[in-house]
């Protein structure tokens, strides 16, 4: 048994001027996801959140537990205790953060427990945004939310190879954090969020990235010719295009347009999915290579086939 | 080839410095919190000092915990960070890179795959849930599941806001701080490990705890509707905890240790009844660890497990079900047998 995408879908904010937080996006792109497949929430058996940010600073619960609510996959109680009836389905929600690459370790664990036999169904869902306006110091990422529906496969469709390293020489490549910002005679005192990127973490990002492809390859037993179509993340700004020409991949790597796109941060990778899958060339391929890259500097990459 | 998996090593980290719940309540000085000490069963908990944070509550715990074990850092195959609180100096919380990276370059495990989970008091059993697919399919052959919880500054939060027995902050006051760590790995003994292990979120419910870090002050604040939380969590759990029996083919009364989140020795204590009442069964105990530590969040079923392990209460074979309730509101079973980890703890004075 593998474990296929049944669909995936985005969402941007629809105006530019008001502020859509990173869970109103998020469900929005579910519900949006749900509404495509023509699925049930209800048949939802596991949620997995895999955004960094969350709105206001939300500790707990797990925001994946505020859109399993919101999108009404089995919020309820497990026994109806007017009738002692056992309610039909049950979901279970939690949040993963690895940086830009949570969402394929998300795939991964889903995969998992489909091929377990322990679920039939699951979603990952994942927004950026600020997570108060306008406090932070160099947040940069693309507002935005995306969803991935994962069901059983039984035709030989589906993942069938994940790896994902971490390079400790560049932990702190890319930081973010919630500091108390407190300076001496100033009245106003806030938690800000800094964010800082170091001058060559992109270049790093390539060459580390570069170096687990390799890997990845020779484990899955395959040449970079085998592979179809490469959809990657889209941050760090440059990303797709510098692997694309360190590569000589030409259009077998999904590039997406403009200015915001290139700094979608843990939705990148969804983005350049969805564009594949309404273009058709997510079905028309067969190895297809899911890669991405953020801070660690971490990478997670995941081979899915077609059964063309 | 389907494997099981068992706990090998647990390690924990307390912080120092204890502050008593008599010295909170003196300050508080309000009437009717004068017993809170007796219905909690809390005396006193730990709580950070300067140069203490969750990461490093999280990297000592895994140090101890491999202290424990047969595995050195390197032959860590996976590494999952579950707490709510991400503090790497001090109060700064990190989002980026994940705690999970800090942890393992600390101890040495740079090989190891890592993610950081995030789901409130039950990070560390979801943690558990998903190392025991990955080993059960074959992926990794051993996980550390570690977590480090600073969560004394909703405490401190609470203490300048409460100002009735009625707050929503009051369950801040019985929180303390604490790492602890787990080794999961593989085993091929029938009479040991995990058993079962199952888990749902009645998200109707996600608004009854919220946790938040504070815009204008270093910390966070936590505002929690108690009573409610503990009447779904205890009705909810009894259907599920049947289910595990069913499944794994006990009575209630077969389960030799349960081990409840620790939230207060009131509410532990009308659980039991309930659950009493509606198996008509006992456990042989169920486990209270409040009296030293207070409610540790995600850390709080293996501090009280580490001290049992300790104090030598536990044998080979004994049954033990940890039972999960956090804001979400998730509820979790986890259900195994106690292996030969038991002649490892408790020799050193």
């Amino acid at each position: 048994m593998e474990t296929r995408i049944e669909m995936v879908a985005v969402s941007r904010p629809v105006f530019s001027f008001t502020s859509t937080g990173s869970t109103g996006l998020a469900v929005r792109a579910a519900k949006r996801c749900l509404r495509e497949a023509g699925i049930d929430p209800g048949k939802l058996e596991l949620l997995i959140y895999t955004g960094i940010y969350p709105d206001d600073y939300l500790g707990e619960p797990a925001i994946a537990a505020i859109i399993q609510e919101r999108i009404g996959a089995n919020p309820q109680s497990l026994y109806d205790h007017k009738t002692n009836r056992k309610m039909a389905g049950t979901t279970f929600s939690f949040d993963l953060n690895n940086g830009g690459c949570g969402l394929v370790n998300a795939i991964q664990i889903v995969d998992g427990f489909i091929r377990s036999g322990r679920i039939r169904c699951g979603m990952i869902i994942t927004g950026d945004s600020e997570p108060v306006r306008g406090l932070s110091d160099s947040f940069h990422f693309t507002p935005a939310g995306a969803a991935l529906i994962l069901s059983e496969s039984f035709n030989g469709e589906g993942f069938i190879h994940f790896k994902t390293d971490t390079h400790p020489q560049h932990e702190n490549a890319f930081t973010s954090q919630l500091v108390f910002d407190s300076k001496k005679g100033s009245n106003k005192k806030h938690n800000l969020l800094f964010v800082k990127q170091d001058k060559s973490y992109l270049e790093w990002c390539i060459n580390c990235t570069m170096n687990s492809l390799n890997h990845f390859l020779q484990e899955a037993g395959l040449d970079l010719q085998d592979v179809d179509l490469m959809i990657t993340s889209q941050s760090p700004e440059g990303f797709v295009l510098g692997l694309k020409e360190r590569l000589n991949l030409g259009d077998r790597i999904v590039t997406l347009n403009g200015k915001p796109e290139a700094e979608l941060h843990t939705a990148g990778l969804a983005f350049a999915l969805r564009k594949a899958w309404e273009d058709n060339r997510f079905k028309q391929a067969r190895n297809i290579l899911l890669l991405t890259v953020g801070s660690g500097i971490t990478t997670a990459l995941s081979l899915y086939r077609n059964r063309n | 080839m389907n494997w099981k998996s068992k706990i090998e090593s647990i390690g924990i980290k307390v912080p120092v410095k204890i502050i008593a719940t008599r010295e909170l309540m003196d300050k508080l000085n309000i009437p009717c919190l004068e017993k809170f000490e007796l219905l909690t069963g809390i005396r006193e908990r730990r709580a950070c000092s300067s140069g203490e944070d969750s990461c490093s509550l999280a990297v000592d715990a895994a140090i101890d915990c491999l202290d424990h074990s047969k595995y050195n850092p390197e032959d860590l195959e996976m590494i999952l960070s579950c707490s709510i609180t991400k503090y790497n100096g001090h109060l700064i919380h990190q989002y980026e890179p994940p705690l999970s990276v800090c942890i393992k370059n600390s101890i040495g495990a740079s090989g190891a795959l890592n993610f950081d989970i995030t789901n409130a008091c039950a990070g560390m059993q979801t943690g558990i849930f998903i190392a025991e697919d990955f080993i059960r399919r074959g992926v990794v052959n051993n996980c550390m599941i570690v977590s480090g919880e600073y969560i004394t500054s909703l405490m401190d939060h609470a203490m300048k806001t409460v100002k009735t027995p009625f707050s929503k902050e009051l369950a801040s006051l019985t929180l303390g701080d604490a790492g602890a760590a787990v080794i999961l790995d593989r085993t091929t003994i029938e009479r040991e490990g995990i058993v079962v292990s199952g888990f749902t979120t009645l998200s109707k419910y996600s608004h009854l705890c919220i946790g938040k870090h504070g815009r204008k002050y270093a910390g966070g604040f936590m505002r929690t509707m108690a009573k409610k939380i503990h009447k779904v969590s205890i009705s909810d759990s009894v259907p599920m905890v049947k289910e595990v029996l069913k499944k794994s083919d006990l009575t209630f009364d077969q389960i030799d240790y349960v081990i409840p989140h620790q939230t207060s020795r009131n509410s532990i204590f009308s659980g039991a009844n309930h659950f009493a009442q509606c198996f008509g069964q006992r456990p042989g105990q169920v486990v209270v660890n409040l009296k030293e530590y207070g409610n540790t969040a995600s850390t709080s079923h293996f501090l009280a497990m580490y001290n049992y392990l300790n104090e030598k209460r536990f044998k080979e074979g004994d049954r033990i079900m940890l039972l999960c309730f956090a804001s979400g509101i998730i509820i979790g079973v986890v259900l195994f047998i106690m292996n030969e980890m038991v002649n490892r703890y408790g020799n050193k004075n």
